[in-house]
C-alpha cells in the first residue's frame, strides 16, 4: 500500500466532523497511522471539536473544562487509538458509549491498514486474471456487479445461520452500497 | 500456571453434548474428533444460551464493517438484535429461526425463515463426525484478553488446501467465541472478526426485543418462505464430491417481483460454507470470472443452458472443484 499525502488540513477537520465516507475514512487512517505529525494535529482537532460542541456529557465530568481537558489530553496521548464521532452518533445522547467503542474499532482499523492483507485480489490472482468485480468509487467501495452483490448477500445469510459461530455473515463487506436504491433485490 | 486447555474443552464440551442429549460412541481412535467436536459444541451452545451485548467488527480486505448485537434467550426461545454501525444502516432481528431485515434508510422490510438450511443441533450431529477429518485442532495454551474478557486460543488446521485455517479466541468461562480469524495457507489473516466490546450475561429479556420486532413485523406483509428443493430434484448432482463438503440444502430463489430466480444450494464442512447459486441464463456467460474479498471467493460460469455462481470462505481452488463437479441431467436443457 503506497503512502498517500494530505496536502492540507481538511480530510483531518472532515474526520473530525464525521464527514467523511468509509473509503475516505480507511485512507486517512492509514496515512495518520505512519505519521506522528498527523496523529499529533488530529489529538487537537478532536479537542477542539469537542470543546467547541460542549459536549456536557464529557464536560461535566469536572467543574472546569480546562482541568478536564487537561486530564484528557494526557490520557489521548498515550492511547495509541484514534478517536472518530461516528457520523450518526454526533446528535445521540449516549456519545460516550459510542465513543469509547468507536475507539476500539478504529485501533482495529489503524491496526489492520498498517499490518493487513492485500486489497480486493491479490498480486497473484491478479496475475492469474482474475479481475476484481470491486470497484472504487466516491460513494465508497461497490460491488460493481448487482447481481453477485444479491448472491453475495443471499449466501452470507444462510452461512450466518447455518455454520459460523459468529454472525460475521451479516457483517462481510459488498454491502456497503449507499445506494438509496435500497436493498438487494429490490432493484429487478 | 499452564493450563491443560484440551481435557478443559472436552469436559464443558461433554456437558454441552449431555445437555443436546446426544448420545455418542467413545473410542480411544476417537479423541481427535472427539475434542473437535466437543469444542464446535461449546461455542455454538454459549452463543446460545448466554445473554451479551456487545460490538462486533468484521474486516474482510481492507473493509472494516461493525455492528452492534444484543442476544437474549430463555429455555429454548432465542432473540438475536443486530445493528449496522457502518455502511448502511441496516437492523436484524432474529426470533429462532425467523429473520426480519430492515432497511431504515429506504423503508424496506424482509421477513424470511431459515430452517430449511438446517439450524444447530442438526447441523451438529450430521456434519461434524467428519470434521476431524478434514481439519486438527491445537490449543494454543495461550490466554488472551479480547473485548476486556480473559479468552483461551485455539487453532483449526485444515489438513488439505481445500479450506482454510482458522484461530479461535473463546471466552475462558463460558467458551463463547469472542474472535476468529480465518487463515490462508500461508498463515495470513484473510478476514478477522471480533467483538471489540462486550458485556457477556448482559441482563437482556427476551421479550422487549419480541415487541420490538412484532411491530415492524405487524407493519410489513413477510414473504413467504422459500420452497425447499434439492439438487437432484432440480435435475442436478456432483459428479463427485468436493471432500469434506455436505449439501445442507437447497431452496428456490424468488425475486422482490415473486418471479423464480434459480436454486441456492448451501454445502459446508462444518466450518466453512459454499453457495451454488443456478439460474436459466442460455449463452450469458462467455468466460468464466473470478473475484476475491478477505476470505470470500466468487466463481461465475455456464452450465449447459445456465449461470452458475459459486460464493463461499474457501479457497479459489475449492470453487474450482465445485464447477468442475456440478452436470446437469442429459434429459434437462
Amino acid at each position: 500500500m503506497s503512502p498517500l499525502s494530505l496536502p492540507s488540513n481538511e480530510p483531518l477537520s472532515a474526520l473530525a466532523d464525521g464527514q467523511l465516507t468509509e473509503a475516505e475514512l480507511e485512507r486517512v487512517l492509514e496515512v495518520c497511522a505512519h505519521d506522528e505529525h498527523l496523529h499529533a494535529r488530529w489529538r487537537d482537532y478532536h479537542l477542539i471539536g469537542e470543546a467547541l460542541r460542549g459536549r456536557k456529557d464529557l464536560l461535566a465530568a469536572s467543574s472546569p473544562e480546562a482541568d478536564f481537558l487537561a486530564r484528557l489530553r494526557p490520557a489521548l496521548q498515550r492511547s495509541p487509538t484514534l478517536a472518530v464521532p461516528m457520523r450518526e452518533a454526533a446528535n445521540q445522547p449516549a456519545f460516550r458509549g459510542r465513543w469509547l467503542a468507536a475507539a476500539a474499532v478504529l485501533a482495529l482499523a489503524v491496526v489492520l491498514a498498517s499490518t493487513g492483507p492485500g486489497g480486493w485480489a491479490t498480486d497473484e490472482e491478479m496475475a492469474l486474471g482474475e479481475a476484481p468485480v470491486l470497484a472504487a468509487s466516491p460513494h465508497g467501495v461497490i460491488v460493481r456487479d448487482a447481481a453477485l452483490q444479491e448472491l453475495l448477500e443471499a449466501h452470507r445469510q444462510q452461512a450466518d445461520a447455518s455454520v459460523q459461530p459468529m454472525p460475521s455473515g451479516f457483517l462481510r463487506n459488498a454491502t456497503f452500497n449507499t445506494d438509496p436504491a435500497g436493498p438487494p433485490g429490490q432493484a429487478r | 500456571m499452564r493450563m491443560d486447555v484440551t481435557s478443559k474443552v472436552v469436559r464443558a464440551g461433554v456437558l454441552a453434548w449431555l445437555a443436546l442429549s446426544c448420545a455418542w460412541a467413545q473410542s480411544p481412535a476417537a479423541d481427535a474428533t472427539t475434542d473437535l467436536q466437543a469444542l464446535l459444541a461449546r461455542m455454538h451452545e454459549a452463543g446460545r444460551s448466554r445473554a451479551y451485548v456487545g460490538t462486533f467488527v468484521v474486516s474482510s480486505g481492507t473493509h472494516l464493517s461493525s455492528a452492534r448485537i444484543w442476544h437474549a434467550c430463555e429455555g429454548p426461545t432465542q432473540v438475536e438484535r443486530v445493528e449496522s454501525l457502518t455502511g448502511a444502516p441496516r437492523s436484524v432481528f432474529r426470533h429462532n429461526d425467523r429473520v426480519l431485515t430492515v432497511w431504515p434508510g429506504t423503508g424496506q422490510v424482509r421477513m424470511e425463515r431459515r430452517e430449511s438450511l438446517g439450524l444447530f443441533p442438526d447441523r451438529l450431529r450430521t456434519a461434524d463426525a467428519r470434521l476431524a477429518e478434514h481439519y486438527t485442532l491445537q490449543a494454543s495454551g495461550q490466554i488472551d484478553r479480547v473485548a476486556g474478557a480473559a479468552t483461551e486460543l485455539v487453532q483449526l488446521q485444515p489438513r488439505d488446501a481445500m479450506r482454510f485455517g482458522y484461530r479461535i479466541w473463546l471466552e475462558r468461562q463460558s467458551g463463547l467465541v469472542l474472535k476468529l480469524q480465518t487463515l490462508d495457507r500461508r498463515g495470513q489473516v484473510l478476514e478477522q472478526a471480533a467483538f471489540s466490546e462486550l458485556e457477556l450475561d448482559a441482563p437482556l429479556k427476551v421479550e422487549p426485543l419480541l415487541r420490538m420486532m412484532a411491530r415492524l413485523e405487524a407493519e410489513h406483509a413477510p414473504k413467504p418462505a422459500p420452497a425447499r428443493t434439492t439438487l437432484a430434484a432440480e435435475g442436478w448432482s456432483l459428479r463427485q464430491e468436493v471432500p469434506g463438503f455436505k449439501a445442507l440444502g437447497c431452496q428456490r430463489r424468488t425475486a422482490a417481483s415473486g418471479a423464480a430466480a434459480g436454486l441456492h444450494c448451501v454445502f459446508s464442512d462444518g466450518l466453512a460454507s459454499v453457495s451454488v447459486f443456478l439460474e436459466a441464463a442460455p449463452g450469458a456467460l462467455a468466460s468464466e470470472t473470478t473475484a476475491a474479498m478477505g476470505a470470500t471467493h466468487t466463481l461465475r460460469t455456464q452450465v449447459r443452458q445456465h449461470a452458475a455462481t459459486f460464493v463461499g470462505e474457501v479457497p479459489a481452488a475449492t470453487l474450482k472443484r465445485f464447477a468442475q463437479a456440478l452436470e446437469r441431467r442429459p434429459s434437462n436443457p
